[in-house]
């Protein structure tokens, strides 16, 4: 199943593309607004395992401080983005994405 | 020794987000979530970024997570919101792509020289961390604080809004 | 002397524009006045202009740039030489005295500046036409006499009919000038010129020019003549062009507009003479139409509709004349026959007004008591016109009718031919003549003769029908020179006098003593009453039918042109236009429309259905960035 030119990766980069595609299914699949925000936390958490890794194995710093801007931006839109869902309940009195079409057309 | 470990906590982080994704109710996915954090603060650890393992640790689980909580608790969702009736035609469709979209993923990395180097323990990462953040990328520091403040701003309106709405209906 | 050329021209220009874009008075008397004051500020240009050409021989010429496109130079040209001493004094002469007419018979009209601006116009055009140094300056005016014409014939243009009169002479002329315009640009192709001096000079100089195509180009340019001057097969329009105003028959279709294509014709008379197998043609036509149209003349009851078929018979004359070399000899007849046709059209229009409408011969009788001196007028005209020594028409008309026989493309059928429309001639104008004046009142208005603007160029005609005949008279009297062939013979080829069987003398006896037999017959029948005229008309009555039907030209016109026309129209506007050119102009818009509403799904609003179709692209992106690579 796995085809031959991916097979010199490290098996960490599996996990992260395992935890990434987990993400986006989760993303495309799930009709609860929480639960999608929760499939976007999932991928930028794929991209910093491979930071980190990669990071730590070549000996250059930087890849953990960009996972320390990662972390902290993750963290703030995480905040808005759920009071978002919040006023959006309170006009819709739901938070299935379905609900929220107004810019069709 | 390690390598047993390694493999032990990324197939349990690797489980729990799949257990993010399959949750029926919201709440569940939020716990599956703590999990997958954890499992990957501990494969930093593994790896000797201890500084950063801490983050995670503090912020994803500490913060984050708790907020999705919050919010879930707070919107009192009812079992019809949880329960999502995916077709089987989209999640099929949805599955392949998303593998095929990693295997190019992978393809991609491999293409990158950048991860073919083999040494493990680099230096702690404290205090190369530290040196940098205060000298090279002191700008970035310190205009992420700013747009942190931004976004609390921002969060508070956006809390207010509520507020607001609710004294106009009394 | 150049100021005199353009003022000339100008002036009733101007005085188009002041009276009917500026002034717009409703007073018949004012802006009459003024038009025609501007009429005789032009007859005096013109005079002026005529006694410095005749006393010092010079020719007056203005120019200005127009264009200059390649090989071909065009400049705005007018020039004065001796044609046009006599086109413009005819013009602009006659044209002063149908103002003045003017003034008296529309004093009913509510909105007289209309007609007086576009007499004035009329006025201008001719002008710009009888003095233009080039083909198309020449064609400027030959256009605008055709608007003009169009605007007064429907002047009345609430009355549908009196529209469509208009409308008709304007389409009919319009195919000639097709044809006029065929023959200028063929002669730009032979000459690279279309000045009339410099043609003039290489046809007269070099003997090396193709004599086919110059024969081509002179037919065109007599198919231009033809719409104009009423020739067959496109002289219906005159007819039906009596339903404008009488001084409007009088002026345009009698004394000037149509006498362009005799103009026309003589000017490039040069051109005519080296086209031999064309003159025979122009003249074949002349000879036919006067005949077909004084045939017509004897049966018809409206008195304008006489005067009307008597025009185009008599400018089939012209064109004999034209046709056989005896170019001096057109001209000649044009300026004879504007005199007596124009002093015709303003009785008839005396008589007209005085009976308030009335247009029905056959209504009318008795009249010289209420008209007398309309009657000692038109007394002149009709004896001018029937060829009675020693009034004008008789030496004009003889003079044509001589030439026909002896000219240099002359035949004794052309001669027959007209010596039995002379007859004819005759017959109708008398017949015109006696009924309209003798006899009893057969009608039920209250006749009146009209005021001195009415009577005053009935007076000046007259004298001038009796008398202009003696500035042409021919050689062969040995009475008098011939002014007018001095005056053209530098312009106008001239020509020899071949010898046939009849010498001058003789043939002017001959037609004396048609023209005597002409109004004798018409006395017998009408002089009386009508009552013997009945009678034989009742025996006649098919021959009477067809001509009181004119031949049914008119109907069969409208089967083999008009009918499938208007029919290709309709076929035009209701299908190709809406159907097919609409469809396909509209097409790329109804596409483009459509393929927007077809992709307007990709908008759903809804982010995952986003993440997708970017999902989507990602892929394909990336595939082809590591093609090849993917095993």
């Amino acid at each position: 199943m796995i085809p031959a030119s991916v097979q010199i990766l490290h098996w960490s980069h599996y996990v992260a593309a395992c935890l990434f595609a987990l993400g986006l299914f989760g993303f495309l699949i799930r009709k609860n607004a929480i639960v999608v925000l929760m499939c976007i936390e999932l991928m930028l958490n794929a991209v910093n395992l491979i930071l980190v890794e990669v990071s730590m194995r070549s000996g250059h710093p930087e890849g953990l401080i960009f996972v320390i801007f990662i972390i902290t931006v993750a963290a703030a839109e995480a905040a808005v983005g759920l009071g978002i869902i919040l006023n959006l309940y309170r006009a819709k009195g739901t938070v299935n994405i379905d609900a929220f079409r107004e810019l069709q057309g | 020794m390690r390598e047993v470990f390694f493999m032990i906590f990324s197939v349990f982080t690797v489980l729990a987000a799949l257990g993010v994704v399959v949750s029926r109710h919201a709440i569940f996915s939020a716990f599956s979530l703590v999990l997958s954090f954890f499992g990957l603060a501990v494969l930093y650890l593994l790896w000797g970024s201890s500084f950063v393992a801490m983050l995670q640790i503090l912020i994803y689980t500490g913060a984050i997570v708790v907020l999705f909580v919050f919010v879930v608790m707070l919107l009192d969702l009812k079992k019809e919101e949880t329960l999502d009736s995916a077709k089987t035609g989209p999640l099929v469709l949805a599955g392949v792509s998303v593998w095929l979209f990693s295997l190019l993923v992978l393809r991609a990395l491999n293409r990158a020289t950048f991860f073919k180097s083999t040494n493990i323990e680099a230096a702690s990462d404290m205090k190369s961390i530290s040196t940098l953040l205060f000298s090279k990328y002191l700008w970035g520091f310190e205009i992420l604080s700013v747009f942190l403040l931004a976004l609390i701003v921002s969060a508070c309106v956006l809390a207010r809004a509520e507020h607001m709405e609710r004294k106009a209906d009394q | 002397m150049e100021f005199l050329l353009l003022g000339m021209i100008l002036i009733p220009l101007l005085g188009s524009a002041l009276n009917g874009l500026i002034l717009r008075s409703g007073s018949p008397t004012r802006t009459g006045t003024l038009a025609s004051a501007a009429a005789g500020l032009s007859f005096i240009a013109a005079v002026a202009l005529s006694w410095n050409y005749l006393t010092t021989g010079e020719i007056v010429t203005a120019s200005f740039e127009w264009l200059r496109v390649g090989s071909l130079d065009l400049n705005w040209g007018f020039r004065f030489d001796a044609i046009t001493v006599l086109m413009s004094l005819v013009v602009t002469g006659i044209g002063t005295l149908i103002h003045i007419f003017s003034v008296g018979y529309m004093d009913e009209e509510p909105t007289p500046y209309r007609f007086f601006a576009y007499l004035n116009l009329f006025l201008s055009a001719m002008l710009i036409l009888v003095t233009g140094a080039n083909l198309p300056v020449m064609f400027v005016g030959w256009e605008g006499v055709g608007l003009c014409s169009y605007l007064l014939i429907g002047y009345w243009y609430e009355d549908i009919k009196k529209a469509d009169a208009g409308l008709k002479a304007f389409v009919i002329n319009r195919i000639g000038d097709a044809g006029f315009l065929i023959g200028i640009f063929m002669l730009f192709q032979i000459f690279g010129t279309v000045d009339f001096e410099s043609m003039k000079q290489i046809v007269d100089g070099s003997g090396t020019l193709n004599v086919r195509w110059l024969q081509f180009a002179a037919f065109f340019l007599f198919v231009g003549a033809m719409g104009k001057s009423a020739q067959i097969p496109l002289f219906t329009w005159l007819p039906d062009a009596m339903a404008g105003p009488t001084p409007v028959s009088a002026l345009i279709h009698a004394a000037t507009m149509v006498t362009a294509g005799v103009y026309l014709l003589a000017r490039m008379g040069f051109l005519f003479q080296v086209s031999p197998d064309v003159s025979h043609f122009v003249a074949t036509i002349g000879c036919a139409t006067a005949l077909f149209a004084a045939s017509i003349a004897t049966a018809q009851r409206d008195i304008k509709k006489i005067l009307a078929y008597s025009t185009v018979s008599q400018l089939g004359f012209m064109f004999v004349a034209l046709g056989v070399g005896a170019y001096s000899v057109a001209l000649f007849h044009v300026m004879t026959h504007a005199f007596f046709k124009a002093l015709l059209f303003l009785a008839a229009g005396t008589i007209i007004h005085g009976l308030h409408g009335e247009q029905d011969v056959c209504k009318m009788g008795g009249l010289r008591k209420h008209f007398p001196v309309t009657f000692i007028t038109t007394t002149i005209a009709v004896a001018a016109i029937c060829g009675l020594p020693p009034l004008s028409g008789f030496f004009s008309k003889d003079a044509i009718v001589f030439a026909a026989l002896t000219g240099p493309y002359g035949s004794p059928y052309l001669w027959a031919g007209l010596s039995l429309a002379s007859l004819l001639t005759a017959f109708y104008m008398s017949r015109f003549y006696f009924l309209v004046f003798f006899g009893e009142y057969r009608g039920d208005a209250h006749p009146h003769e009209g005021g001195w603007a009415m009577k005053f160029p009935l007076l000046d005609l007259a004298i001038g029908s009796a008398v202009v005949g003696f500035l042409g008279m021919p050689h062969g009297l040995h009475l008098l020179p011939n002014y007018l062939d001095q005056l053209l013979v530098p312009t106008v080829p001239g020509w020899e006098e071949s010898h046939a069987f009849l010498t001058e003398i003789q043939s002017m006896g001959v037609a004396v003593a048609v023209a005597c037999l002409g109004i004798g017959i018409a006395a017998f029948f009408y002089l009386p009453s009508p009552a013997r005229s009945e009678k034989a008309a009742g025996k006649l009555l098919a021959i009477d039918t067809i001509l009181k039907n004119k031949y049914w030209v008119d109907e069969l016109y409208e089967v083999l042109f008009v009918a499938p026309f208007r029919f290709l129209s309709g076929i035009a506007a209701r299908f190709i236009d809406p159907r097919v050119i609409d469809a396909a102009v509209l097409f790329p818009s109804r596409l483009a429309r459509a393929g927007g509403t077809l992709l307007t799904f990709i908008q759903s609003g809804s982010a995952q259905f986003y993440l997708w179709i970017m999902l989507t692209g990602g892929l394909l992106v990336l595939w082809q960035a590591l093609k090849g690579l993917i095993v």
